[in-house]
């Protein structure tokens, strides 16, 4: 009896041990601060989950060269939102509740931000998103950063390059049916009618999709003479631009930015040359930016995929923060907010109150399987 | 409607019909033989579109030796396949079974991932010309190349399992494993072939997909769902019900998506499930008698 009581004493010490370890009270040796990150690790995004860990590990790894912040050592806490939107809400519990971060970088998926959105408002955590659905940041949620252009700044711009440099008028769109696609589309298709061209169709299609035959075909039976493609995944727009080449390419096309992304113009090779696009930013277009691709090919040996360095501005733009305002969540949102004219990888950020970052775009050619810049669209701050 | 936009989406019906049926089929070979549904049917076409890939890009061996090693290569995956989620448990009752087929399906992609990571791959394909130009009615030429491989296939399977004693062994067994086995027949065997032979289907619809689809470790998910469909509107258990309800299902796809909504492409097929199950619960080829030895 004695001896069993024993057992049970050394293990319960054992497990308050483990606890305290596993909650990071025990961790007291290296002063650092923790950040949370909660990219798609695994499930239907998981390719672009792996290019936006290089980015932000990355920016992670210069921060900590030159010194952290303030003493400290950043300590990134990087959760897998599984690609869903429990996923993410789930992740976002477990970095704010578990691992104790004090702010951090979340996803890019807008209906995944929308999950994420209450919980980020009670904990009152600053989060900077990738997710470019142009309400995000009008729901009175003060606590989201938005470090990328939104939709309805590439719709803008998309419809502004049609109008006034294609000059064409007959519009058709593709979108993916998810909240991504349906919101990017409606931006297009309101645009184009306040810019006095006509919208003849309006097809969309669900994510993984093989066969896009029907839908490029009605939109060229509409009479349509540029489409505008607003696809979510690479590898469904890959199979479009293949697809759009193999009917005989029957207008003229502009795509969302997953249409000029590295995974979908891995795939979908020669077809992709002479689309147009439009991009956060193109290679080469700022000194950071040309900083950005000669680190990144160091670090990987590879190009940078250019819708992930989001993350990459994120985590310097937060941490610059942090310097700013100190280990306080209020004192850092106001520090994201006073950031302006901030020289990122995506461009020249000036914070709107609402928390926008980003308010230019570029159009972009696909020249051997690479963006080239025509234009970058300025369409003004909300 | 003209006749040039109905014939193109008619050419990517039958192709993608073409590739329902084979895995269709798959699904039904093994459910015969063994009485249970195969969830890592999917699965079967992923496995073998990464082994070409692989073989193809890192091994840089040329497209007809990729084809037979991956085949070969499938082969002897069905076997083992067979041996670890069927035989242990093949005296139990159909529920284990199709629990450690979903455990397999779930392992494969898992695996996928590890191994070939979740960038999705591009398979070259064997046809040099992107596109044909039939007098401004465009197609895909690999569309092509599915439908001919897809006929030759099933005039190889009829001619197997009606004119030779292997193809007869096997259906023997699928009819009555008790009485195939009194006649001396190696049902065990038998088994295995049929698991052996279910897996090249799917090699065969991985090779013809993998140009058009992209290799990712999702790329079974959907088919093999859509390809379950086929088999309950064809008629459970059916072959020909099978075959026939993958080509249906493939051409309503496109039609549907074209002239009613293309948003809701993926429910047509269930929509069409639905309708049979309700009106023709046997499906198209299915026997009324609700319980078939």
């Amino acid at each position: 009896m004695a001896r069993r009581k024993r057992f049970l004493s050394v293990a319960l010490v054992a497990l308050v041990a483990l606890v305290a370890v596993g909650s990071g009270v025990a961790v007291a040796a290296d002063p650092e601060i923790l950040l949370g990150f909660t990219p798609p690790v695994t499930g239907a995004s998981a390719a672009e989950g792996a290019l936006q860990l290089k980015a932000i590990k990355l920016a992670l790894k210069e921060i900590n060269a030159a010194g952290g912040v303030n003493g400290k050592k950043i300590n990134l806490i990087v959760v897998d939102n599984q690609s869903t939107n429990p996923g993410a809400l789930t992740a976002l519990q477990k970095a704010v509740e578990q691992e104790k971060v004090l702010a951090l970088v979340g996803s890019v998926k807008s209906t995944q931000i929308l999950a994420m959105s209450d919980a980020v408002k009670n904990y009152g955590v600053p989060m900077m998103i990738g997710g470019t659905n142009a309400t995000l940041t009008k729901q009175g949620n003060p606590w989201l950063f938005r470090v990328r252009p939104d939709d309805s700044i590439a719709a803008a711009a998309m419809v502004k390059y049609i109008k006034e440099d294609s000059k064409l008028t007959k519009v058709g769109i593709l979108h993916d049916s998810d909240a991504f696609g349906t919101g990017g589309a409606d931006l297009v298709e309101q645009g184009s009618k306040a810019a006095g061209l006509t919208v003849v169709k309006r097809e969309k299609y669900t994510t993984k999709e093989k066969d896009f035959t029907a839908q490029i075909l009605s939109l060229k039976n509409a009479g349509t003479q540029i489409m505008v493609l607003y696809g979510t995944n690479p590898e469904d727009v890959a199979i479009i631009q293949r697809q759009y080449r193999q009917l005989g390419s029957p207008f003229k096309y502009i795509g969302s930015p997953s249409s000029q992304m590295k995974d979908a113009l891995n795939l979908s090779r020669e077809a992709a040359n002479g689309l147009l696009a439009v991009a956060d930013f193109v290679p080469g277009q700022s000194e950071a930016n040309k900083k950005y691709a000669v680190d990144y090919k160091k670090e990987y040996n590879e190009e940078y995929d250019s819708t992930s360095a989001w993350t990459y501005d994120g985590l310097n733009i937060l941490v610059a923060a942090i310097k700013k305002g100190g280990e306080d969540r209020a004192k850092i949102r106001e520090a994201i907010l006073a950031t302006q004219g901030y020289k990122g990888v995506l461009g020249t950020f000036s914070f709107t109150p609402n928390g926008d970052g980003l308010s230019e775009v570029s159009v972009v050619e696909i020249d051997k399987g690479m963006p080239k810049l025509l234009k970058v669209v300025n369409v003004g701050a909300k | 409607m003209d006749l040039s936009t109905n014939f193109q989406m008619l050419t990517a019906g039958l192709a993608m019909g073409s590739i329902y049926a084979l895995v269709a089929l798959g699904f039904v070979l093994i459910f015969n033989a063994v009485g249970v549904v195969n969830f890592a049917q999917g699965e079967f076409v992923m496995v073998p579109a990464f082994v070409a890939v692989w073989l193809m890009d890192m091994l840089k061996i040329p497209f007809p030796l990729t084809y037979v090693i991956t085949v070969i290569f499938m082969g002897v995956f069905g076997i083992v396949f067979q041996r670890i989620a069927y035989y242990p448990l093949r005296n139990r009752t159909f529920l284990p079974v199709i629990i450690a087929t979903i455990g397999v399906s779930i392992f494969l992609k898992n695996a996928a991932q590890m191994v070939f990571g979740a960038e999705p791959f591009l398979m070259h394909r064997p046809t040099p010309p992107d596109v044909l130009n039939l007098a401004g009615v465009f197609i895909d030429p690999q569309y092509i190349v599915i439908i001919v491989c897809t006929l030759a296939l099933l005039a190889f399977q009829y001619f197997f399992f009606e004119k030779t004693s292997l193809g007869k062994k096997m259906q023997a067994t699928a009819q009555d494993k008790d009485m195939a086995r009194l006649l001396g027949i190696r049902v065990a065997t038998m088994i295995a072939i049929t698991f052996a032979y279910s897996s090249i289907l799917g090699a065969a619809a991985g090779i013809l997909v993998g140009p058009i689809f992209y290799v990712t470790k999702e790329m079974g998910g959907m088919l093999g769902l859509k390809a379950f469909c086929s088999t309950i509107i064809g008629g459970f258990g059916s072959v020909p019900g099978a075959i026939l309800g993958g080509i249906f299902l493939g051409v309503i796809e496109v039609f549907a998506a074209f002239y009613i909504s293309s948003g809701y492409r993926d429910a047509f097929a269930f929509i069409m499930l639905i309708l049979v199950l309700l009106f023709r619960p046997q499906g198209f080829f299915g026997e009324k008698i609700a319980e078939k030895a």
